[in-house]
């Protein structure tokens, strides 16, 4: 087929099936942030994310000339190699029992994720598809989420339950659980008791996305953003507030506060193009080195715990002591580095742990850090892929906010995807069941995959065709 | 007046009716370090023991407890005198069932272990270890909510969980309607030891105990509850030797002759017969030192519920 008649070809595909793909898309995005089935829903999910991926793939030969997209594929390598990582590990092998299983849920993993990732490309691709679908859709489905177990939670607790009856604890089974930490959520298609962190997780993103707002640019024009976008917004500062939860609340603050600066300082930059290019360059090296210094601290506070005998009010007695957010990653680079207890009293370092996550799992640590919780369960080529991936990401969702007209629109999708980021770095919770036992890895939940698909879809940069620069 | 504005507030009363915040506790009630202050008293609305009982025997048509040998604290725990004379009843499935992992013996695992206080899943134990197996939260979910789940919860000693094991009562006992109706089941079994505040900690002592223990269905008119009272005579338990050291009590409904169906509640309640330091079965009598009796788990073992 000639290269005119395969243009063509794509075109009437392009005209015929963008509303369906479109369609579906966003219903499968939504879904998969409204988890939908739990983990055999979300299994379904990513099959047909990646098959309806695969369909949609002449949306992105229209889009993009053969040039661009093989640009665009060779940036994605680390991510497609990360996506493969994630479920290949010694931890995973261990967990699953046989090979074969740890394979079979590897590829899963693999496909979900990448068919994910490609689903939010191709959705950004579809010429006639506006932004403001793609978010209404994801809104849609984290406020689903929120209002049913809102509702729900409500129901059974009361309002303001966490402070109205903090200290008090109810009797299941004959243990005690204190009341004013838990909340319901929806794990398949039933209600379970999870823990705060885990259950107003998909709330503090639907909130967090509000933030987007910051970058309006003409309240006449965007109202109707304003008002559709912003209310489904409130939804989860509502449920936040109702609760309340107040580390959540606190994050969320932290949130609008940076959106607010970040809005302000483009505005500046906006002005004075030199300086705002200056000052975005040392900001992300700034940023690079406050985590690099901050990785070293924590592996040399695995290795010696001087955190805990630094005397710092706060720090040492409760962030990392051995159930603090600091303790708990401590813990887990113990493990990751020696392979267990033994082996760390004799001081010897495994290396199979130190690279393909920790492999003893009679007794686990997890933390409340989803990036060292991808260390403890892939090691450390893995995690360190990932914080290189995550800079990349902050650098591209920097360039997609500015590259196009709809700010508003796209502030929206960046505070979600910097929302998920911080949450999720201070709030994850992978044994969150409070009166069952269960492992709800981070990676393999409705929230890591929607989230990919959303940076998907801002990957998608405006064509050169299109007089974007997909090199930003 | 805008009456649209009251259908608001059904929603709202609604969202403030706390279904599961019904029965919430301070975190250290009833486990304080003071004796008295754990006592569990609460008798539920309608339950009244009778003043009349019938008296059940020790012996294989009657009542049995612990080892069968009470002749000294360290001999008085486990369920060897109830699968001596009742072996079926401490089967599943063909396999016998043994107080603990590790056998009938006093110290093992009757639940899987874990840190203290905190839920663990013991469904590993089931088919093994006669609580985990024979527990009421096993026949109805009903029985997994409240404090008194620590009585359905399969865990029928100590293990180190001080006063979060176990439910303490005087002799004013406690009594308790069930969430669910029973249908049917083959007998009731208990387990328990004494608790007492006198120095004697480490060495304990044997104490004699007559037990009450009422089930409870409700009348033709629907609404009154009629008790009917089983005396246990002389049940021996050691108190103050060592909190792991608990026996299993019982008897069948046959030997009874009593038929369990419509059974929707139960009281229990005790009067100390013999104790060697002479201490006191009643917790408000300004006594120097009480006995209470100390109860870890209820069975209906193999009973079916609505």
């Amino acid at each position: 087929m000639s290269d005119s008649s395969a243009t063509n070809s794509n075109q009437r595909f392009v005209r015929r099936y963008d509303t369906v793909i479109a369609f579906l898309g966003i219903e499968i995005v939504a879904l998969i942030f409204f988890g939908f089935g739990g983990v055999l829903g979300l299994s379904i999910l990513k099959v047909l994310g990646a098959f309806l991926a695969f369909v949609g793939f002449p949306f992105i030969e229209n889009a993009y000339s053969k040039s661009e997209r093989k640009t665009l594929f060779f940036r994605l390598v680390p991510a497609l190699v990360f996506f493969l990582l994630l479920g290949l590990s010694s931890f995973w092998f261990s967990y699953y029992g046989s090979p074969f299983s740890a394979i079979v849920n590897a590829l899963v993993q693999f496909l979900g994720c990448f068919g994910a990732f490609a689903l939010g490309f191709v959705l950004h691709s579809i010429p006639s598809l506006r932004i403001e679908k793609v978010i209404f859709g994801i809104q849609v489905g984290l406020a689903l989420l929120v209002a049913i177990a809102g509702i729900y939670s409500f129901a059974r607790y009361g309002l303001l339950y966490a402070s109205r009856f903090a200290g008090k604890v109810y009797y299941f089974d004959g243990v005690i659980f204190p009341v004013s930490s838990e909340t319901k959520a929806l794990v398949g298609f039933g209600f379970s008791e999870v823990s705060l962190s885990f259950g107003m997780g998909p709330a503090f993103l639907l909130a967090g996305s509000g933030a987007g707002l910051f970058f309006l640019e003409s309240l006449r024009k965007e109202w109707k953003s304003i008002a559709v976008f912003g209310s489904m917004a409130f939804l989860g500062v509502l449920y936040l507030a109702f609760v309340p939860y107040v580390k959540g609340l606190l994050l969320l603050a932290v949130v609008y506060l940076s959106a607010g600066v970040a809005s302000l300082f483009y505005r500046l930059s906006s002005r004075h193009k030199r300086f705002g290019q200056v000052f975005t360059r040392l900001s992300y090296f700034l940023l690079m080195g406050v985590v690099a210094i901050g990785l070293i601290l924590l592996f040399a506070d695995a290795k010696t715990g001087f955190l805990r005998s630094m005397g710092i009010p706060y720090l040492s007695a409760n962030l990392a002591s051995n159930e603090g957010f600091f303790g708990s990653i401590r813990r887990q680079i113990q493990d990751v580095l020696y392979g267990g207890a033994m082996n760390a009293e004799l001081g010897k370092i495994d290396p199979m742990s130190l690279l393909f996550g920790y492999h003893n799992l009679s007794s686990v640590h997890f933390s409340s850090c989803f990036e060292f919780n991808v260390l403890y369960e892939n090691g450390l080529l893995v995690f360190l892929l990932l914080i290189a991936l995550l800079f990349l990401g902050i650098r591209r969702c920097r360039a997609y906010l500015v590259q196009g007209e709809d700010k508003t629109l796209r502030g929206i999708l960046v505070a979600l995807l910097f929302s998920a980021l911080l949450y999720y770095s201070v709030c994850a919770d992978e044994l969150p069941l409070v009166h069952e036992s269960g492992f709800l890895p981070f990676t393999q939940s409705g929230i890591f995959l929607g989230c990919i698909a959303v940076c998907g879809y801002c990957y998608g940069g405006k064509p050169l065709s299109q007089g974007g620069d997909i090199h930003e | 007046m805008n009456k649209k504005r009251f259908l608001l507030i059904l929603p709202l009363l609604l969202l403030v009716s706390c279904a599961d915040t019904d029965e919430l506790y301070d975190g250290d009630a009833y486990a304080t370090q003071n004796l008295l202050q754990n006592r569990y008293s609460r008798w539920d609305d309608g339950l009244v023991e009778p003043e009349e009982s019938r008296v059940l025997p020790h012996a294989p048509n009657g009542f049995f407890y612990g080892s069968g040998d009470s002749s000294s604290p360290s001999r008085c725990y486990g369920l060897a005198e109830g699968k001596a004379w009742h072996p079926d009843f401490f089967r599943e499935n063909g396999k016998e069932l043994f107080w603990t992992e590790q056998g009938d013996t006093a110290y093992g695992n009757d639940i899987v272990g874990g840190n203290v206080g905190q839920w663990v899943d013991n469904s590993s134990l089931v088919g093994t270890v006669y609580g985990q197996t024979k527990k009421m939260s096993r026949y109805s979910k009903a029985f997994s909510s409240g404090y008194l789940s620590k009585l359905y919860n399969g865990q029928v000693k100590c293990d180190g969980w001080s006063s979060y094991s176990m439910v303490l009562l005087d002799k004013e006992g406690y009594g308790t309607i069930f969430s669910s109706e029973m249908q049917g089941g083959s007998y009731f079994a208990f387990s328990a030891r004494g608790a007492s505040d006198t120095p004697d900690s480490g060495k304990g002592r044997v104490l004699s105990m007559d037990i009450t223990v009422t089930f409870y269905k409700y009348a033709a008119d629907g609404r009154t509850l009629n008790g009917t009272a089983f005396l246990l005579p002389d049940v021996h338990l050691q108190a103050n030797f060592s909190s792991d050291y608990t026996s299993l009590v019982g008897f069948s409904f046959q030997d009874a002759n009593y038929d369990p169906a419509g059974t929707v509640g139960m009281s229990m309640t005790y009067a100390l017969k013999d104790d060697p330091l002479g201490a006191s079965d009643d917790f408000s009598d300004g006594a120097s030192y009480h006995v209470g009796l100390s109860l870890l788990e209820v069975f209906f073992p193999d009973s079916t519920w609505n």
